[in-house]
């Protein structure tokens, strides 16, 4: 166990060195949301005003939380991106061939997607700050164990497809058609239990909604109650995905 | 595993494998049989497509075999891959190091998958010393040249002291400098009672090894040490130097020589390399510039044994 552990912070540490020396990499992550949020949020808050009353957070207040797992879901696509690339560079090959159990590589670079979103999404909050919207210090707390469980369940999913995919070009395909609509259909833009029947089907059936409420609760009354389901439905979908995940890693090519 | 048991056992043994990729329409292995000893240098050559990287997967627990098996230091790739990869060492033809991190952090990186114990840093400065690499040790990889990227990948594939060692095309884009210098580690590890097996395209590096396996068409072609299968070509080569044609040495000799152009010389083997020499030298005394005389090259009988014609 104690050569696991070794093991899981080494990658864990790998990846987070990674990050740090790829600028690019996190000056886009943290730059794209900042500009959805302006552009999106203040475009449609303009727009169709304020009609919820006196009082009443505005869209752009509203939309905030969305923008934030709109970080780390970029964060995580971009780690899990990174599986690919450790096939083709060979690094993966390297890591195969030694007797470390692989689902060591698996958990690392899932922890290590889930830390990294979570430490953008802070920074988003950080920045957010300025504007005026403030993050109590007891919602704190539980902001991040939602933002980092989300972030496990999102690295793990990239992870699950990174691994069946070859090319870059295809995974980012795939992650666009799956990871667009989750986050749009997650309560992230607009409520989906006020629209079509449809929409409120699927909004039920995806994991990302059960913690964008409390998660939204949290930033703007500092109190929810549906801090354990949102928690609950993460760490669930994520432990499925991380299983699928390993089952797949351990099998030896035919 | 205690000395004696390493004395016995091959260091790879593989029995009568057989594999094909899904989709394929034939078999890339066809009953591949060889073996690795400890503390010596084992050759493996094929040409692209003959199944050596196949079997280097099998053999390195990446794949399993539709039949036949393999065994590491005595384990099998198939039941006991754990067991197998803490004994090997592997080399791939791609790199593995990640060229964003320095050499140490590869290094260290490497140390704790290996799960190696205690201090090793220690061990990464000695590999860095051995492998003359001290002084780029804090240098990102990507910034290192060719050779010693190469370094460092044998270094990290040194890291857990493997009693065995697979390298897949190790010294390619290797400039002969580095090449030379990288088989004179790799003889440095063979004393040190290391069992080698390592692929290559070059036959100045197959004179280098202890034995030597040919492979075609997914199953061995010929074996021995590169003395005995030089010795086991049946014909002596002549290279002449001169205006004489292809047309002209085959209507005087026949079918008692096979003749070729090669570049602006004629290359002749013979089973009678002198009496032919001397018919040679009365016969066109005149047009003949040089000529030199030998045994067979390994190169010879490497093509040969993998069926090409030139």
């Amino acid at each position: 166990m104690s050569q696991s552990l070794r093991a899981i912070w080494y990658l864990f540490y790998r990846e987070v060195l990674r990050f740090t020396r790829l600028r690019s990499r996190w000056i886009g992550s943290l730059a794209t949301p900042l500009l959805f949020w302006f552009m999106i949020g203040g475009g449609v808050g303009a727009s169709f005003g304020n009609d919820s009353g006196p009082g009443a957070p505005g869209y752009f207040e509203f939309m905030f939380p969305g923008i934030l797992v709109m970080a780390v879901l970029f964060t995580s696509i971009f780690s899990t991106v990174s599986v690919i690339e450790d096939r083709h560079q060979g690094f993966l090959q390297g890591v195969l061939v030694t007797s470390v159990p692989r689902w060591n590589f698996v958990l690392a670079k899932i922890l290590s997607g889930a830390a990294l979103g979570l430490l953008q999404a802070v920074l988003l909050i950080l920045v957010a700050s300025l504007t005026g919207i403030q993050v109590a210090l007891s919602a704190w707390a539980g902001a991040v164990l939602l933002l980092f469980s989300m972030g496990l369940l999102l690295t793990a999913l990239g992870f699950a497809f990174a691994w069946i995919l070859d090319s870059v070009q295809g995974f980012h395909g795939i992650m666009n058609l799956i990871l667009m609509p989750m986050w749009i259909l997650s309560g992230s833009l607009f409520p989906v239990d006020r629209g079509p029947k449809l929409l409120q089907i699927i909004g039920m059936l995806n994991p990302l909604s059960y913690a964008v409420k409390p998660l939204r609760e949290l930033i703007s009354t500092s109190h929810t109650e549906s801090l354990g389901t949102g928690l609950i439905a993460m760490v669930a979908a994520f432990a499925l995905l991380f299983f699928i995940s390993v089952s797949r890693v351990e099998k030896p090519a035919k | 595993m205690s000395q004696s048991t390493a004395d016995i056992v091959s260091a790879i043994d593989v029995r009568d494998l057989h594999f094909r990729y899904q989709k394929a329409e034939s078999d890339a292995l066809k009953g591949l049989s060889l073996q690795a000893h400890y503390g010596k240098i084992t050759g493996l050559l094929g040409p692209n497509g003959s199944g050596k990287s196949t079997a280097f997967q099998i053999i390195s627990t990446q794949r399993t075999p539709d039949s036949g098996e393999s065994f590491v230091g005595g384990y099998s790739s198939t039941k006991d891959p754990r067991k197998v990869r803490r004994l090997l060492g592997v080399t791939f033809q791609t790199p593995s190091i990640d060229p964003l991190l320095t050499v140490r952090e590869n290094l260290e990186i490497h140390a704790a998958l290996l799960g190696l114990q205690g201090n090793y840093q220690k061990i990464i400065d000695e590999k860095l010393n051995f492998f003359g690499l001290l002084n780029q040790a804090n240098h990102r990889s990507k910034t290192l040249s060719g050779g010693m990227q190469r370094r460092v990948e044998l270094a990290k594939t040194l890291m857990g002291e493997p009693k065995i060692l697979l390298l897949d095309e190790p010294t390619t884009g290797l400039d002969p400098l580095a090449r030379a210098d990288f088989w004179h580690l790799l003889r440095k590890i063979a004393l040190g009672g290391v069992g080698i097996l390592v692929t290559t395209h070059l036959m100045e590096e197959a004179e280098l090894c202890d034995h030597l396996l040919f492979i075609a068409h997914g199953k061995l072609s010929a074996s021995g040490t590169p003395m005995e299968l030089k010795s086991s070509f049946p014909y002596e080569v002549i290279w002449l130097e001169s205006s004489v044609t292809q047309s002209m040495v085959e209507k005087q000799f026949g079918d008692r020589v096979r003749v070729r152009q090669e570049g602006d010389r004629l290359r002749l083997e013979t089973t009678h390399g002198l009496s032919v020499l001397d018919e040679l030298r009365k016969s066109f005394s005149e047009q003949i510039k040089g000529f030199s005389w030998g045994k067979a090259s390994l190169a010879d009988v490497y093509f040969e044994k993998s069926g090409v014609k030139l």
